[in-house]
């Protein structure tokens, strides 16, 4: 006999089966069309970044010199070759904004990683050792959080350097204290829950208690921030790239490439509109992505 | 003429899942000066009913009735403007939460002269003594100090004073009270009610009190309507239907009040919920719960068929000796 | 009320310590050599770099050192720029005044717009309305200003001509710098049509840095007034026969302002980020593109200076929205639970 069938034989008849909680999450986030719609987006954004070598016609920093500034195929004196046209210095942007797809997400893996495992491991031990440790730790985050982000990670840019691996760092560091903070406010609330107190007596230990006990009943809030998280990222890296202090030209990061097109606005739109567009596209399905999460996962709106 | 005359009130509303009918087809009729109960449980539609003569229903509700007169006027054929300056002046209601019903932003004096700024040709040190005057009906110690209040500072049994200052503020003619006790510690429910009706006889207001508790009825009204799933089940005068029940329910709500089930093992419930959108049975509604539940009553709805004194929603009503007085 | 005060006040000033600490270390860790960073001064003698580090105190322990610094920084001593080599203190009060004219535009125009966006959204719950201005706010939200800013100069200014592109006003006009804020200066100055070039040289840069708040405003907005008008006072109020405007406009806006407010209140950081980028591209003279340049300078002081007086700023304005929103809730202001 299989599993399946003892189950059906031990339900009784005609109740239908409940559904599992990952088809009652996905019910619910279907019914977000935003969601839906930012999901797709990204989908499509991560294709394009991962066969980026296969889709774009030439190379980011190929540069044609004898199609300098030629407007996308639609306008006049344009052409099919160039589709969304060239830069100052003939390089094809269609083929840099599939590139900057890889490098922006890549960006947001890596400060997502990088500040939600921090993050979360500071939260962590706030939560669990309270006192002094708990104070230190969260007198920190309110330091940093004291200040505009984009202050700050000019600030550690200042200090690091400019280039885009410092600029994530830069970034990953300014958005910590949020993951530290969301953290160690679940962990508190679920420490004084009868579930835990349960495990403590029968005798977990602390890391097991942290990893296995508590945190996976904080993933919720955890995952939300994480997505918002890709998009202050994303927004955040083209910043510091658009000031000079990001990614260095000429990597096709969609920031740089708006900072070096921004003395061609008079002469030529398509360099400044087309990277732009990229970058609220990409935030803006990030954005429809978190909040649709948020609503699904949010106990307090189920009904 | 009634002085609220109410005949065929259904109020449906629209939701994701459907149409939900939240009262359905009833009829009310309310004298001058006289107390009318509406009793039933959570969910059987009282306070719809009430939000409906109030006009207060929301815009996802449809109030549809034959005839829906207060004092001769046609209360569906009002216009918004119209029917506001009888809202809260004629007609006033006071809710089940004292202690979120009133706006915690703003002092009580304002809260409560807001009505009288409204409805009322008063000046404002007017408005002001007659404020403090109400206050004083009401049984607030030191009302001028009250006036400056915030809403957070009062207790709940203060709170549901203050409610019913604002509610008579402008001599209503009809006041509804929605479970005006239910929110509040015993000893205060009683201080309350008490409050509610010396106020009734003194002013000589129509006055419906809606309440899940027989007791409070037993106490206070003249004629009862017992409700249903947003039907009425049984109307008759007070004493009557705490003598002769005529609906099954009605005894069972009867057999349920603690002290009638003195000398008994266990205080008898109604089983089950009353039935909502998805689960309304056929026939009586009351059905599924009966004890004495009959073929045809799983078949047929039930009309409300009229007898000596009343009317009772029911084919096979209790005879006295039905095993509800026993 | 004065207590409430004080124990607001009490809690920032750990905070403001812990800036402090970082604005001390910030010069230490920079690339480069402290003595010659801080004196503006390239491939210095050892004789004179001894000389210049006994003088600067960098010879004592860090301890000390940062007891001098916060000794400095109390008497308002922060140094003085390695370029200009004016005090850090009296640069950022001559620009300040332009971010705040910036900041205070943008926000003005972000609730102006917003605040009404958001009732009417909750209000017509549901409706196309409501689903449009949702749509346009999250992607407001997502916006990158610094494009944003880009757009608009192509529409207004290339192609329509209708604003100047950067500055504050146009060079054809001196103003008398009284207050600081050029639209009021403009005004007391003699000069015809400085006020108006005042205007149009503000307009696009305070849309592009109102874009973000606004959005987030229309949005708590909405929220707010939805979780409100649910609320069982707000029936009460509909009970007494008032009119439905005056049930939204007194009753439930009072109750939703109380959470807007406070996020009005966090847009402050939000704000002096978006004047970084914002006052970079308009080429505006305030405290954002001052620090961007001393960065770009290796003005280092600046940095450290600029970056502990916007802190200070913001924990100010913080404290300010604390105090606002115990006047806008009873519940706090009277100490009542």
């Amino acid at each position: 006999m299989t599993v399946e069938s003892q189950i059906d034989a031990a339900a009784p008849a005609g109740t239908p089966r409940p559904p599992s909680p990952l088809g009652e999450f996905w019910h619910y986030f279907a019914q977000n069309k935003g969601a839906v719609a930012g999901l797709v987006v990204i989908v499509i954004v991560s294709l394009a970044a991962i066969l980026a070598d296969l889709i774009s016609p030439y190379s980011p920093i190929e540069q044609f010199r004898d199609a300098i500034l030629q407007p996308p195929f639609w306008e006049e004196g344009g052409s099919l070759a160039f589709p969304l046209g060239t830069d100052d210095v003939g390089r094809d942007i269609f083929s840099r904004i599939i590139h900057g797809a890889r490098l922006s997400l890549l960006i947001g893996v890596i400060v997502v990683t990088l500040s939600l495992a921090i993050g979360v491991i500071l939260g962590l031990i706030a939560g669990f050792a309270r006192g002094v440790t708990d104070v230190a730790i969260m007198r920190l985050c309110d330091i940093m959080l004291a200040l505009p982000s984009l202050l700050l990670a000019i600030v550690i840019v200042a200090i690091l350097g400019p280039s885009l691996t410092n600029a994530m760092i830069a970034i990953s560091l300014v958005v910590l204290p949020h993951y530290t903070r969301l953290t160690r406010a679940a962990v508190i609330t679920e420490l004084s829950k009868d579930y835990v107190v349960a495990s403590k007596v029968s005798g977990a230990g602390v890391m097991r208690l942290m990893f296995i006990t508590v945190l996976p009943n904080c993933t919720a809030p955890l995952i939300v921030q994480a997505t918002l998280g890709f998009s202050t990222a994303i927004l955040d890296a083209a910043a510091l790239g658009f000031l000079g202090l990001g990614a260095q030209p000429p990597t096709p990061e969609w920031g740089s490439m708006l900072a070096s097109a921004r003395e061609f606005v008079s002469r030529a739109w398509w360099v400044v509109t087309f990277p732009g567009l990229a970058i609220l596209i990409t935030v803006l399905a990030f954005n429809l992505l978190g909040d649709g999460l948020r609503d699904a996962l949010d106990p307090k709106l189920k009904r | 003429m009634p002085l609220l005359d109410i005949r065929n009130l259904s109020v449906e509303f629209s939701t994701r899942a459907g149409t939900f009918r939240a009262v359905d087809g009833i009829d009310l009729t309310v004298d001058e000066g006289e107390v009318l109960g509406i009793v039933g449980e959570s969910g059987s539609g009282k306070s719809v009913t009430s939000l409906a003569v109030m006009g207060l229903i929301a815009n996802n509700g449809r109030v549809v009735a034959d005839r829906m007169d207060f004092d001769g006027r046609d209360l569906r054929t009002l216009s918004e403007r119209q029917r506001r300056k009888l809202t809260g002046k004629d007609v006033a209601m006071v809710f089940q939460e004292p202690m979120t019903s009133l706006n915690p932003c703003f002092t009580v004096g304002f809260q409560i002269m807001e009505s009288l700024k409204v409805h009322e040709n008063m000046g404002r040190a007017q408005r002001k003594r007659r404020a403090i005057e109400l206050l004083e009906q009401v049984g607030i110690p030191a009302p001028e100090s009250r006036l400056s209040s915030f809403p957070h500072q009062l207790s709940g049994g203060m709170s549901q004073r203050v409610m019913i200052a604002m509610a008579i503020s402008c001599n209503p003619r009809l006041l509804i009270a929605d479970e005006p006790t239910t929110a509040l510690d015993v000893t205060i429910q009683k201080q309350i009610l008490d409050l509610l009706l010396d106020l009734q006889k003194d002013r000589g207001m129509a006055l419906i009190l809606i309440t899940h508790d027989m007791g409070v009825v037993a106490e206070t009204a003249r004629r009862v309507s017992v409700m249903y799933a947003g039907q009425v089940v049984e109307n008759r005068p007070a004493r009557d239907l705490f003598t002769h029940p005529q609906h099954p329910y009605t005894g069972a709500l009867l057999d349920a009040l603690p002290e009638r089930a003195i000398g008994k093992r266990r205080l008898p419930t109604i089983p089950g919920v009353v039935p909502g959108i998805a689960d309304r049975p056929r026939g009586c509604l009351f059905n599924p719960r009966c004890g004495f539940v009959q073929d045809k009553c799983r078949r047929e709805a039930v009309p409300l068929f009229p007898d000596d004194g009343g009317s009772a929603r029911c084919f096979y009503p209790l005879q006295v000796t039905g095993g509800v007085a026993a | 009320m004065f207590r409430f005060i004080l124990t607001r006040f009490s809690l920032i000033i750990p905070t403001f310590i812990g800036v402090t600490l970082l604005t001390f270390a910030l010069i230490r860790l920079v690339p480069g050599d402290p003595v010659e960073l801080m004196a503006g001064e390239r491939g210095i003698s050892p004789e004179r770099h001894a000389e210049l580090r006994a003088a600067m105190g960098l010879d004592k322990p860090l301890m000390v050192q940062y007891g001098t610094y916060i000794a400095d920084v109390v008497r308002g001593d922060l140094g003085q720029s390695v370029v200009t080599r004016t005090p850090v203190l009296d640069e950022f009060l001559t620009l300040f005044p332009a971010t705040i004219e910036l900041s205070v535009c943008a926000i003005l125009f972000a609730m102006i717009i917003g605040l009404p966006l958001g009732i009417i959204a909750a209000v017509k719950r549901g409706s196309v309305f409501d689903h449009s201005l949702m749509g346009i706010s999250l992607t407001g939200y997502s916006m990158p200003i610094f494009w944003w800013a880009l757009l608009l100069i192509l529409l207004f200014s290339v192609n329509l001509g209708w604003t100047p592109v950067s500055g504050r006003i146009s060079v054809m006009y001196w103003v008398e710098p009284v207050t600081g804020f050029l639209l009021i200066d403009s005004l007391l100055s003699d000069e015809a049509g400085a006020f108006s070039s005042a205007l149009s040289h503000l307009i696009l840069p305070a849309i592009v840095l109102g874009t973000v708040p606004l959005a987030v405003i229309a949005r708590m907005t909405r929220s707010s007034m939805l979780e409100v008008l649910g609320e069982d006072y707000i029936r009460t109020a509909r009970a007494k026969g008032l009119a439905p405007f005056r049930v939204i406009a007194q009753h439930a806006l009072r109750n939703a302002l109380i959470p807007v407010v406070t996020v009005i209140g966090l847009q402050v950081g939000v704000l002096f980020a978006g004047a970084i980028l914002t006052e970079t591209i308009f080429a505006w003279p305030g405290i954002g593109k001052w620090l961007i340049e001393s960065v770009s300078r290796r003005d280092y002081p600046v940095l450290q200076g600029g970056v502990l007086l916007v802190a200070a700023v913001i924990m100010l304005v913080n404290l300010l929205v604390d105090l606002t929103y115990g006047i806008l809730n009873p519940r706090i202001r009277h100490g009542g639970h």
